[in-house]
């Protein structure tokens, strides 16, 4: 038993059920605290004395967070009779809450997710609490599946098809007045009204007949007419495919369960429910989604060292050398979360520049709703700026983002040890150049590091935290705990040449350039990527970084990997020629009209036909294949050679830092499903082209073992028992 | 000529429109008016199927209030999609214009069945919002006359009523309100409605919010004057107050009626419009009621039950003067000053509260006339029918 569960009656004969499982931050449903409240159901169905049921959550700000998310990570393994028990189960626990003999109000007092979400639903009645935390919603479809415990089928009932659409295929958490006006709650009540308002409820329920009738017509089908469905339903699936694609099949599949469902009787809605959630718990999918949900909780717990373990230094200021794209974003990230940033470049215009890019960072958060001109003022209150280092004699870290040359940076380097603090922090925001080496002209090696952010600094949260051979545990946790302040996930990586992301996603890049070279199409190849789940194909995204940053790039891992990297003279050519991508209007394709929209560029035909090697045809298979398997073999040997102690670390750092789409279930999750035997060999098809598609012995390995980069759950789900 | 009859005639309790302390301060206009037609067919019995139309008047129609807004409420009311719905605006008149267009349509032999009614949230979208009238209508026009507590003044000066006369009429609207509400003289006509009592709970409630159980002259005779701080007489005690609510009525032909086996309680006898003096608007119900008198071929003697909207009372104290009326058969259960004046809903409001006055009065003839910003006025004349 969960002891989760307490309940009081008073002498007015309405039950105050309190919902609070020991030790735990908050409130799930988990296989034992259903079984529990099962009970409770069972009891306050026997008892005669009862007038009505107020059902609350014990722990402050939290009402319940849905169901146990352990348990659903085991039930995508499961068979379809066991998620179909498991459906079952709370469909069951939840009619018969909706039918208790009296008036039932559930408190709100926090966020109120998925099975949650359902519970209270299944009630009369529903308050909400005026503190901030209090919101309701159904993220499911964001974990790749469905509310399956009667959601799909309530929520409309309730308040509506459209808003119910809305709500259960974005995931969005609505609160406050909202709530109210959609009829989700009855009323917002300051939180220590919550009780007495919910008591006046019953009592004025008692005196009329309307919850009954209510309750009577909640069961009903919906009632909309053919051209109503058919109408509702082309849009919605309309709007949910042009914002999800096809590769996200959750929110396609929640419109199902509510278009076969709502006009039927509550009965039959809830059995639609519940094959279309067996449906979608045995699509890969929902199984990758989830997964990568939880290596992000796992990124989260353990970044790559030990913060419980490993002393920190409080960053009370942080400097910021370079006010560029970069340098601007990283200063704007820190004072965004109230941490004072000092912003320092060689002259006034460009710090002047910087400025203008922080601001514009929240205007256009102010834009769509998410900030208020307070927010502007308050930010750029944190940000001072100067053209003299000296500004950093008080700065606890200084991060370091003038550009990629490393002779510029080390001499930098020299003058900061001037001003800076003995025991402050040089990280430096490179991408490329080796942390290890540049520590010998840092102020101290020890406390040097990297901070390898991603443009744009305020839309992508991964932070490469880098550290050298000489880099102590004490400044890794500083920086790493400083990321996590300003609200980026960071990794940490042993250096090496192009760190992690780089160095995984550049053999893909180059691979691409190599195909063109060959005799494959750019749109062949860039539909390939794309078609996989890549948010932009390779040659595309050449174009939008800039052909000389990524020439630039390659070079250092060319020289770095000469056994493996893949080497032509394409790029260099194009950089001699001017054609530097999006931003010169020219690269691989041409950027025209004022929206600098791409179009094939037959300029480009007779730069590459110098180039070219073969003109042969390609399968679309092997585009995918040379791309991906680039990509998944160089991300083997970085985590055999420990560049990164953990498969999770890999595929969120691919995630975040690249758009690797989750749906794969990440890069090596990805390995996984095709499985290691089958990756290895249609690698060994390849290799004839050179070392880069060798698989390393970690792979030969699995393939021969069978193992898994995410062991399978040695029991599935205990959740349906 | 087909006699167009009214069977129904129902409203929301009227609410002050405030932020902070105004019953529907959250509840909206468009909903408000779902759940009073729905309340209406409900109480009626009459299928819904089988309602052609439904007018609804309303003088602000944007936000919550836009886009027909009459339509909008008939969707959320759930009716058969194939009941209609029009908004109507002749400002302060919209929904007595509403039931006058169904009389028309029905005597035209147009749209028989059809609920007539209006709303105005003045507190979720203001009289004046958005208001940007072209420099051309105030070629021979003060703009002032844009500005009803102004041209209230000009009738206190033109007409001659004081100051006193004035509140005491103010409070003899509230006196009689309340003594209304004390006697369940609203009781038939008041619909129950969501919204927030005192304490904020959301509760059904039926109470006209803004009259003022404890009203005296002393106490009204205390307030600064308004418009014109120096000299005026028009106060917020004496005027109106900006209201949120509702009206409605359900009329069809007298044959209809018959045959649906609705008794009717009343008829429309005539209607009229008549335009005035934008600067001295108030004063538009005098030709209008000289109007329908005569359409009606009546005299002022023959109507025994009379609603004047109370924009301000110095206005309906000029009508009266003018039309030479006797207060004692005016506004006898109170009028807007004391109830509430939301601008789209009021024509149907007066209407439905004479309809009921009438009833319990016993009398035969009853006419519903008010005033209508920038210078108009309009009157109908009901007969009591049945019991």
């Amino acid at each position: 038993m969960a002891n989760a569960f307490q309940l009081e009656v008073a002498d007015d004969g309405i039950a105050l059920l309190t919902f609070d499982i020991p030790g735990q931050k908050v409130n799930t449903l988990s296989g034992p605290v259903i079984a529990e409240l099962s009970e409770v159901i069972a009891h306050l169905e026997s008892r005669e004395d009862l007038r009505g049921l107020i059902f609350r959550s014990g722990k402050p700000g939290q009402f319940i967070a849905g169901a146990d998310l352990g348990e659903l990570a085991a039930l995508v393994h499961a068979t379809p009779d066991e998620v179909k028990r498991g459906v079952e189960r709370g469909h069951g626990l939840f009619e018969r809450f909706s039918q208790l003999p009296f008036p039932t109000v559930a408190l709100v007092n926090g966020h109120c997710m998925g099975g949650g979400t359902e519970l209270i639903l299944s009630l009369d009645q529903r308050l909400l609490s005026d503190n901030s935390k209090a919101g309701i919603a159904f993220p499911e479809v964001k974990l790749g599946i469905i509310p399956g415990w009667g959601g799909t089928q309530r929520l409309p009932r309730l308040i509506g098809i459209h808003h119910a659409i809305r709500m259960i295929t974005t995931g969005a958490t609505i609160r406050g007045a909202e709530a109210v006006s959609l009829g989700l709650v009855f009323d917002i009540i300051p939180t220590d009204q919550l009780i007495g308002e919910a008591r006046r409820l019953i009592e004025s329920a008692h005196e009329q007949d309307e919850w009954k009738a209510n309750r009577e017509l909640r069961n009903q089908p919906l009632g909309m007419t053919a051209d109503q469905m058919a109408f509702t339903f082309s849009v919605a699936e309309g709007y949910v495919r042009s914002k999800t694609g096809s590769h996200y099949p959750a929110p396609l599949m929640a419109l199902k369960s509510i278009r076969e469902g709502i006009n039927l009787p509550l009965k039959q809605g809830l059995e639609v429910e519940r094959d279309v959630a067996v449906e979608i718990m045995q699509s890969s999918a929902a199984a990758n989604v989830i997964g990568v949900f939880f290596k992000g909780n796992a990124v989260d717990r353990d970044p790559g060292i030990d913060l419980r373990a490993t002393a920190s230094q409080d960053v009370c200021r942080a400097g910021v050398l370079g006010t560029g794209l970069m340098g601007a974003g990283i200063a704007t990230a820190h004072a965004r979360r109230g941490i004072p940033a000092a912003m320092v470049d060689t002259d006034n215009d460009r710090i002047a520049a910087g400025l203008a890019a922080a601001a514009k960072v929240v205007q256009g958060r102010i834009a769509i709703g998410r900030a208020t001109q307070d927010d502007v003022a308050q930010m750029m209150s944190l940000l001072s700026t100067s053209t003299s280092q000296q500004i950093f004699a008080d700065c606890d870290v200084v991060i370091e983002a003038v550009p990629e040359n490393e002779q510029l940076k080390t001499r930098i380097y020299g003058q900061l040890a001037e001003v800076m603090r003995p025991d402050a922090i040089l990280a430096s925001n490179t991408s490329t150049i080796s942390i290890t080496r540049m520590a010998q002209a840092a102020p101290a090696a020890d406390r040097f590091v990297g901070m390898h952010f991603f443009s744009p600094v305020d839309r992508m949260t991964l932070v490469e935290v880098i550290r050298g051979e000489q880099t102590s545990d004490e400044t890794v946790a500083t920086i790493v705990t400083l990321a996590k302040r300003i609200g980026k996930t960071p990794i940490v990586v042993k250096d090496c040449p192009g760190f992690l992301v780089n160095r995984v996603l550049m053999p893909y890049m180059a691979e691409a350039v190599q195909m063109l070279t060959e005799g494959a199409s750019m749109d062949a190849i860039d539909k390939a990527a794309t078609r996989f789940g890549m948010p932009v194909g390779p040659i595309a995204l050449h174009d939008m970084v800039g052909i000389d940053v990524a020439c630039f790039a390659g070079n250092v891992l060319v020289k770095a990997y000469a056994d493996r990297a893949v080497s032509n003279n394409v790029l260099a050519r194009m950089v001699q020629l001017g054609r530097l991508g999006k931003k010169t209007g020219s690269g691989f394709r041409k950027y025209v009209g004022a929206k600098g929209k791409p179009a094939s560029d037959p300029e480009f035909e007779p730069i590459l036909a110098h180039l070219r090697t073969d003109d042969r045809q390609f399968k679309d298979e092997e585009i995918t294949d040379r791309l991906f398997l680039a990509m998944v073999l160089e991300a083997v040997r970085a985590l055999q050679d420990k560049i990164i102690l953990q498969p999770a670390h890999v595929d969120m750092a691919m995630i975040l830092g690249t758009g690797f789409p989750p749906f794969r279930g990440g890069l090596l999750g990805w390995c996984d499903n095709e499985g290691a035997a089958s990756i290895t060999e249609r690698a060994a098809r390849y290799e004839s082209l050179g070392k880069r598609f060798e698989s390393p012995a970690m792979l030969t390995q699995m393939a021969v073992s069978g193992e898994r980069f995410y062991p399978l759950p040695a029991t599935t789900a205990k959740f349906g028992g | 000529m087909t006699n167009a009859v009214v069977t129904h005639a129902v409203r929301t309790p009227i609410g002050r429109a405030s932020p902070d302390k105004g019953m529907f301060r959250d509840t909206r206009a468009d909903d408000l008016s779902a759940d009073l037609m729905r309340s209406l067919v409900d109480t009626s019995g009459i299928d819904p199927h089988l309602i052609d139309d439904v007018r609804w008047g309303c003088v602000q129609q944007q936000g919550e209030q836009g886009l027909d807004v009459a339509r909008n409420a008939v969707i959320i009311a759930d009716l058969p999609v194939e009941v209609g719905g029009v908004t109507i605006n002749r400002n302060c008149a919209s929904s007595l214009q509403a039931i006058n267009d169904c009389a028309v349509n029905i005597a035209a032999g147009c749209e028989d069945v059809q609920i007539a009614g209006g709303v105005e949230h003045m507190h979720h979208v203001p009289m004046d919002k958005d208001y940007d009238p072209s420099p051309r209508l105030f070629v021979k026009n003060s703009e002032a006359m844009m500005n009803m507590g102004l041209t209230a003044e000009y009738l206190s000066i033109k007409y001659d009523i004081g100051r006193q006369q004035q509140d005491e009429f103010a409070c003899r609207s509230h006196e009689r309100a309340e003594q209304a509400i004390r006697s369940g003289g609203f009781a038939d006509e008041v619909i129950s409605t969501w919204g927030r009592d005192d304490a904020g709970h959301r509760m059904r409630l039926t109470r006209d919010q803004c009259v003022r159980a404890d009203c005296s002259v002393d106490g009204l005779s205390g307030l600064r004057p308004v418009f014109n701080p120096n000299g005026g007489s028009v106060t917020a005690g004496n005027s109106s107050p900006l209201s949120v609510g509702a009206a409605a009525v359900l009329m069809m032909s007298d044959h209809r009626a018959k045959e649906l086996g609705l008794p009717p309680i009343a008829r429309v006898v005539a209607m009229a419009v008549a335009g005035v003096e934008p600067c001295e608007m108030g004063i538009g119900p005098v030709p209008a009621v000289h109007k329908v008198l005569k359409r009606a071929g009546m005299t002022l003697d023959d109507i025994d039950c009379i609603e004047v909207n109370e924009a301000f009372a110095v206005q309906v104290l000029s009508v009266l003067k003018l039309l030479k009326i006797d207060e004692q058969r005016v506004n006898t259960r109170g009028g807007a000053i004391a109830i509430g004046h939301p601008l789209g809903a009021s024509g149907c409001r007066i209407s439905v509260s004479l309809l009921h006055r009438m009833r319990s009065e016993g009398c035969r003839y009853g006419l519903a006339t008010m005033c209508v910003g920038q210078g108009q006025g309009v009157a109908t004349i009901f007969e009591r029918m049945g019991d």
